[in-house]
């Protein structure tokens, strides 16, 4: 934390309890922020963040999305199987091609044109393959190290070896959340890397991520301490009344320390909190023919789980979609691994598009890097691929983003980024930019530095943004 | 493959300077690019132009100034000095070419043309976009060149300041600390608040010297006491508690980012385990109990090994845990170098030094070579092999003796895997002879490269055998003669075209029986088999060689992929003599030079990660062992000197590949005047000791003592603790800062005496009551007119509630234990935490909970717990909704409820107001009010009954079956543990604010 030469009000600190809610309270109004944004902030203001982290803020500008759900198919999936068709390479075969590295592995599966603007999508995605021409792909995709870890990190954190805040806990601090009976941001699955994924690091704790291992079980285990096992929800509410009641009798006191009333808050938000969290990740409580359309599976879930988060005002879901690392049998194994997304994705766009949601919500798609054209050297049984980090492909949808493109391009063998080369930095500086912020103003001082999420890179990918 | 460096440091220029330093700045992943400019370009610009045109120049010419991309871009007098892209447009280059009539314009002056291919390069440059990763302003303009910079307050010598004479009407000052207090008061029309009532100071005193509450019976004992020294009596007994060294123990182990676990995953050959770090946390909690004087907790910090102190005593080895217990970043040794850097002179120094890694300090007179000086001195250190052993060992005990046990358990698990896989590749090899001396053939006979290198790897697998392993029979092929016992014979019939074979074979399978010299038993099969093809020699091959596998008593070849671990093979028996001509084949096979040997290496050829990866992953098991078991020997993560210690080169943009000049290990410049020579003894490290550890250092005493008023008062002087530099947070009272640095000096750097300084003084003793004028005018408390309301932090939270259940187990250090979490985190426990068994009781103080980077429970974050990933200065203190479901929901306070439920002291048989004010005096030290006993009674007498669902409410006409139903309909509602009304009353009480702010 850090504090500047801002000289806080004194109503910041002298408030009636009135006067506080209609401050920081949700639903009272949303704290405007514009403007405290790359440079320390002041006193009372980071007094306010404090006591009330995750009240909704503006952003720099309008942004044309207000939410994100990042869908991480961690394991790196082949991008020249998938959204990056090499039809050159076919008259390599057989032949040991240098710049590759080894003998070139063409990919089995057909490319068709889809759509109005008949971008080229892979028959194992027939589903997502319908909403092309809302989907801008980017085939010019890079990243630095073809390690799990080190790229993983550096997808959600921008960074693969030192300690970041991940991507939504930026997002949430720049934006808060629109609903304070929900945590703003939402990790669904996990895998490799763990918490560090979804952390705060030097942020504030309030914009970690909370974790939800499994949609698949009861909905009480979802989030922990969610649900009492101890009382009724009206014995609870009597013990909060006289948890009021009792800190009321101190109310002299409160009056002048926000930081007692902010507490109390927590206690009413906490109170609702278990129920509209309980009720969101019932995906019970949709009716079937939407279930159906997503289908009867743990990621089927996670994508009508994300939905239901979006819609009750979540910030940042990452759905984790995880099992890309394809380094034998690559075309099995991206059959059942397409398959088990291709569905989900098709339905949660689907049903955001008829919601009306996904004008202003992004949908990213992506793993931590592709895999070689070549196969897999060092692979036994039927030829798979190595991980490749200096090409990969990703996509965006909705959310002010151009569909109906295929951006930038790779060699003939999808080996290297020829055209349009878009780093991860780039993909976050253009989220942000999405949302509604300059990636190189929203920042967080740190021990005396100004901490960003693309460190000192970064530029908006402009064709990608209509 | 290049590392691409994260350079956060670069941050707040690139925000400040905007649109016109990305303009001429280079894609960074261009890094082909940028490497074309470290080689090519900017030696030219430093050897030839920069005399006249940079920063450092005497007098810059023509207003020009090429060390900075801005620059180049910018230009000069004449004009921009390069147009990226447009060679033939760019005057650095037409100057360069001496092409413009005007003598003005052709440089370097005075000399001749630089070389062609120079210009060549230059032109090449400017044509690709002039690329050019200098990033900034130009560093003529740079902050900390300036004098200013080096002449900011906190480099400056400690001052002993006088101490001011405000007029004292309410005789407030007790000591000089309430001199300068109230002389800033004075100044800005404030008056201090009234003395805080002895009750409250109590409660305040003791949570924050232990991090614990007070017993009811010490505050009435300290209330009833009306002597002159009652209060200090308190202050002494209090930090002679060892609940003391625990409390601020841990305050300074958020400064040195301690943690359990190294950040890495377990991938099979890094542990993430740290199975000594806690010798580094019990030491630094007994540090803080037994007032160790803080320049020596430095040094020992720093260079433990090094001091003859820890000749005598190797328990101090422990605490070089300080650099040691860091992130591990994969094993990247520059980022481990730059934790240790940033954790040094951050936490002992007060300086961002770790932002000169990729360019000077922005903002501080810190440029990089400085930080290259400090990065040789660590890597001039290495942890040793093995961890020095630090407490004496009972080799008698059972305890050892179990220990023991365990690890030769590893040792034999290990050794059965590595048997169990080389029998299973011998199996392999022997099994499929005849096809692996087929495919080398196919290769070999192929005209074109496509069955050769990679290609030959993908036929042999596709064949179903191992490619590497493949290699190794083509290797021995290629080397045989034909006089070979073994191999000879398949080198001659492979000589013979596929079309004569059917006439050619047979004979020459007769032939080479005839000739004698090879291995009988394969000539004999050969002989018997009478070849028409190759094929038919290769299915000789394997049969006589599957035989050898079987005499020999070998397993089935069924692949390597999810061998048996535990399927235990003796490979001895491979050396077992057979009978007959068969020992002569197995001679030839396992001999010396033999196709097979399944040694070590050849595993690893041919099985690859596949077979070290679960390897390492048995081994570290050990580590595991070490951690957790009881008898394993202490010791310490301790660091050594190499023995030749060596001066780092800059890297040039934080790049290793990078060289830049060389940088004598030594201090920091700026804290060097008089005494800025490089460092002789070793790595250095404990030259570097000693002059943090000095009194001629102006940060080091200012900053612990920065540091030990924020953790008494909520807040610091300097606000910014962790950084002292330029862009601080000026001091509130800065004479009182000096003073007390001077005051703590000259009193033997104690921190106890420090302590109890403060903690007298009226400045402490005041009330927190708010004052309306007061808040008016300084709402944050800067001027210090009362103190401040402070809320329990995350570990006092815990042990608060442990308490008042009586459960609180004083054990203190030890190995930690890994504190339980519920629900969502409990699946996600990493792995380390998942491979220990709790060994010690979970009820501890939290300072002793397991913290695994990797894997921290949610509750730590939830509650602000500090970042075990970089210092900690201060922690952050939010309010979100998960901190109250934690008191709502969780176990863990359920069953503090219960505890105090259940104490002894607890008047069960008491009427219902007895037993309100022992809960209120338990937690609060106070007698509940009216108010609330009213309330109490309320809530305890009109407890309605839970219907849960009108439906399933009885009705008269319920027959007997339909009672039952709904009783059982209603059962299944009611939450599982449902609590009684006195638990919900108890319960609701620690979730009062008054439980976890201090007044």
């Amino acid at each position: 934390m850090d504090i500047t030469q801002h000289q806080p009000s004194p109503e910041d600190f002298c408030v009636t309890r009135r006067q506080f809610l209609n401050r920081f309270g949700m639903g009272f109004g949303a704290l405007s922020l514009a403007g405290l944004f790359g440079q320390s902030l002041g006193g009372s203001a980071q007094a306010a963040i404090n006591l009330s982290p995750l009240a909704p803020k503006q952003p720099m500008f309008p942004g044309k999305a207000k939410r994100v759900i990042h869908i991480f198919s961690q394991g790196g999936p082949s991008h020249i199987d998938t959204w990056d068709p090499k039809p050159g390479i076919e008259k390599y075969i057989g032949k040991d091609v240098k710049e590759i590295g080894g003998i070139p592995l063409p990919t089995q599966f057909k490319f068709t044109k889809r759509g109005k603007s008949g971008v080229e999508v892979s028959e194992i995605f027939p589903k997502i393959g319908d909403h092309i021409d809302d989907i801008a792909v980017i085939r010019s995709m890079n990243t630095d190290i073809p390690a799990h870890d080190f790229a993983t990190l550096m997808m959600n954190t921008g960074s693969g070896r030192l300690v970041k805040p991940s991507m939504g806990a930026w997002v949430l601090y720049g934006l808060g959340a629109e609903n304070q009976n929900l945590p703003g941001f939402v990790a669904l699955g996990g895998g490799l890397g763990g918490a560090s994924n979804w952390r705060s690091a030097f942020l504030p704790g309030a914009y970690q991520g909370t974790l939800v291992g499994s949609v698949s079980g009861p909905a009480d285990r979802i989030i922990e301490n969610i649900r009492s096992q101890y009382a009724t929800r009206n014995q609870q509410h009597r013990q909060l009344d006289l948890l009021k009641a009792m800190n009321d009798l101190r109310a002299e006191r409160q009056a002048h320390e926000a930081g007692l009333e902010a507490r109390i808050q927590s206690f009413e938000l906490a109170f609702n909190m278990q129920t509209q969290a309980m009720d969101t990740f019932d995906v019970s409580k949709e009716p079937q023919n939407i279930r159906d359309m997503y289908g009867d599976s743990e990621i089927g879930r996670r994508m009508l789980v994300a939905r239901r988060l979006m819609e009750n005002g979540v910030r940042f879901v990452q759905v984790w979609a995880g099992g890309w690392d394809h380094h034998t049998d690559v075309k099995g194994n991206l059959i059942k691994q397409a398959a088990s997304i291709d569905q989900p994705i098709g339905a949660l766009l689907t049903d955001l598009k008829q919601r009306g949601m996904l004008e202003d919500t992004l949908v990213v798609w992506g793993g931590e890097f592709g895999r070689t054209p070549r196969h897999d050297k060092g692979a036994r049984g039927e030829p798979g691929r190595d991980h490749h980090h200096r090409a990969f492909c990703a996509w965006m949808a909705g959310g002010g983003i151009k569909g109906g493109q295929a951006y930038g391009a790779t060699d003939e063998f999808g080996y290297d980024v020829v055209e349009n080369k878009v780093h991860v930095h780039d993909l976050h500086a253009t989220i942000l930019h999405q949302l509604g912020f300059d990636h190189e103003k929203l920042t967080y001082r740190y021990n005396g530095r100004d901490f960003r999420l693309t460190d000192v890179f970064g530029n908006v990918v402009d064709g990608l943004v209509s | 493959m290049s590392f691409r460096l994260a350079s956060p440091c670069l941050l707040t220029a690139a925000a400040l300077l905007g649109g016109v330093f990305r303009a001429g700045a280079a894609l960074p992943s261009d890094l082909a690019q940028l490497d074309f400019f470290e080689k090519k370009i900017r030696p030219v610009l430093s050897e030839q132009c920069y005399e006249c045109h940079s920063a450092t120049a005497k007098k810059v010419k023509g207003g020009l100034l090429l060390d900075t991309a801005e620059g180049l871009l910018k230009g000069g007098d004449s004009g921009p000095a390069i147009i990226a892209g447009k060679p033939a447009k760019s005057l650095l280059l037409i100057s360069m070419k001496h092409t413009d009539p005007d003598p003005d314009l052709a440089m370097p002056p005075k000399k001749d043309i630089l070389a062609d291919a120079i210009l060549a390069d230059f032109e090449q440059w400017i044509k690709m976009g002039a690329p050019d990763p200098r990033d900034g302003k130009s560093t003529r303009t740079a902050a900390w060149s300036d004098k200013t910079a080096k002449e900011h307050w906190s480099f400056q010598p400690i001052k002993n300041s006088p101490v001011p004479t405000p007029a004292d009407a309410k005789k407030f000052i007790t000591n000089p600390i309430d001199a300068f207090v109230l002389a800033k008061l004075t100044e800005k029309k404030l008056a201090p608040a009234a003395p805080a009532d002895k009750a409250t100071l109590l409660r305040r005193v003791t949570y924050d010297l232990t991090g614990l509450p007070p017993t009811p019976a010490e505050v009435d004992a300290f209330v009833a006491d009306n002597s002159p020294g009652a209060y200090e009596q308190v202050i002494d007994r209090l930090l002679a508690s060892p609940a003391y060294g625990e409390r601020w123990g841990r305050h300074w182990l958020d400064v040195a980012r301690y943690a359990d676990t190294n950040g890495d995953r377990l991938n099979g050959k890094r542990q993430p385990l740290f199975a000594y770090a806690w010798t580094y946390r019990d030491y630094v909690i007994n540090a803080f109990n037994a007032d160790l004087p803080y320049d020596q907790f430095i040094r020992e910090q720093v260079a433990a090994d090094r001091l003859p102190e820890a000749q005598k005593d190797k328990s101090k080895l422990a605490a070089l845990g300080f650099l040691t217990v860091g992130k591990r970043f994969m094993g990247v040794e520059n980022d481990v170098i730059d934790d240790r850097i940033d954790v040094v002179t951050k936490g002992l120094l007060g300086l961002t030094a770790a932002c000169a890694r990729c360019h000077d300090h922005k903002f501080d007179p810190i440029p990089t070579k400085d930080y290259y000086s400090l990065h040789g001195i660590f890597s001039s250190s290495r942890e040793p092999e093995e961890e020095p052993i630090i407490a004496p060992v009972d080799k008698e005990s059972a305890d050892y003796k179990a220990y023991e046990a365990e690890m030769a358990k590893v040792d034999d698990e290990v050794e059965n895997y590595r048997r169990t896989n080389a029998a299973r590749l011998v199996s392999g090899m022997l099994d499929k002879a005849g096809e692996y001396l087929l495919a080398v053939q196919d290769s070999g006979n192929a005209k074109d490269t496509s069955k050769r290198g990679d290609n030959f790897r993908l036929m042999a697998r596709q064949r179903g055998l191992e490619a590497e392993v493949a290699f190794i029979w083509m290797d021995r092929v290629k080397a045989a003669q034909k006089t070979d016992p073994v191999l000879g014979p398949w080198l001659k019939f492979a000589e013979v075209p596929a079309e004569q074979f059917a006439d050619r074979g047979p004979a020459l399978a007769k032939e080479i029986e005839t000739a004698g010299g090879a291995q009988p038993t394969l000539v004999a099969a050969l002989a018997a088999k009478a070849p028409t093809t190759l094929k038919d020699v290769a299915a000789v091959y394997t049969e006589v060689f599957g035989d050898l596998r079987k005499q020999l008593d070998l397993p089935t070849y069924t692949g390597y992929r999810g061998a048996g671990r535990n399927n235990k093979f003796p490979l001895t028996k491979v050396e077992v003599k057979l009978d007959g001509p068969m020992e002569s084949l197995r001679q030839s096979v396992f001999g010396g030079e033999s196709p097979v040997m399944p040694d070590q290496k050849l595993m690893q050829r041919a099985l690859g990660v596949q077979f070290s990866n679960p390897e390492t992953a048995i081994q570290a098991k050990s580590v595991s062992i070490n951690f957790a078991h009881p008898g394993a020997p202490v010791r310490a993560m301790a660091l050594e000197d190499k023995p030749n210690p060596q001066n780092s080169y800059v890297f040039v943009r934080g790049e290793a590949s990078n060289r830049g000049p060389i940088a004598p290990r030594k201090f920091l410049t700026v804290l060097s005047s008089g005494n800025d020579e490089p460092f002789k003894d070793g790595s250095g490290r404990l030259e570097l000791a000693q002059r943090i550890a000095s009194r001629d250092n102006p940060l080091t005493a200012r900053v612990i003592v920065n540091r030990i008023w924020q953790w008494h008062f909520g807040q610091a002087i300097v606000r910014t603790v962790n950084d002292f530099g330029t862009r601080s947070e000026p001091p509130t009272h800065p004479e009182m800062i000096d003073w007390m640095a001077t005051w703590f000096m000259d009193n033997g750097w104690s921190i106890k005496k420090l302590h109890k300084l403060i903690l007298l003084s009226s400045t402490y003793r005041q009330s927190s009551a708010p004052n309306e004028r007061a808040l008016r005018e300084d709402p944050t408390n800067q001027w210090l007119w009362r103190m401040n309301v402070q809320r329990l932090d995350f570990e006092e939270i815990r042990d608060t509630l442990l308490t008042l259940g009586a459960k609180l187990d004083r054990d203190v250090n030890g190995r930690p234990f890994a504190m339980a979490s519920s629900t969502a985190s409990s699946r996600y426990k990493g792995m380390v935490a998942d491979a220990l068994q709790p060994k010690t009781s979970s009820d501890r103080r939290t300072v002793y909970a397991m913290i695994d980077r990797n894997a921290l429970p949610d509750m730590f974050g939830t509650f602000d717990f500090a970042n075990p990933d970089m210092t900690t200065g201060e922690r952050m203190l939010t309010t979100v909704p998960q901190q109250a479901l934690f008191m709502m929901n969780s176990p863990f306070v359920i069953e503090q409820v219960k505890n105090l439920l259940a104490r002894p002291d607890f008047p069960k048989d008491g009427i219902d107001e007895d037993k309100v004010r022992f809960l209120f005096r338990t937690a609060f030290q106070r007698q509940p009010t009216a108010q609330e006993l009213a309330l109490a009674r309320n809530f305890l007498s009109d407890d309605p009954p839970e219907i849960a669902d009108p439906s399933l409410a009885p009705q008269p006409g319920d027959d007997e079956q339909e009672q039952k139903r709904k009783a059982r309909a209603l059962k299944a509602r009611e939450p599982a543990q449902q609590l009684g009304v006195w638990e919900r009353y108890t319960q609701t009480v620690l979730e009062m604010n008054e439980l976890v702010f201090v007044n």
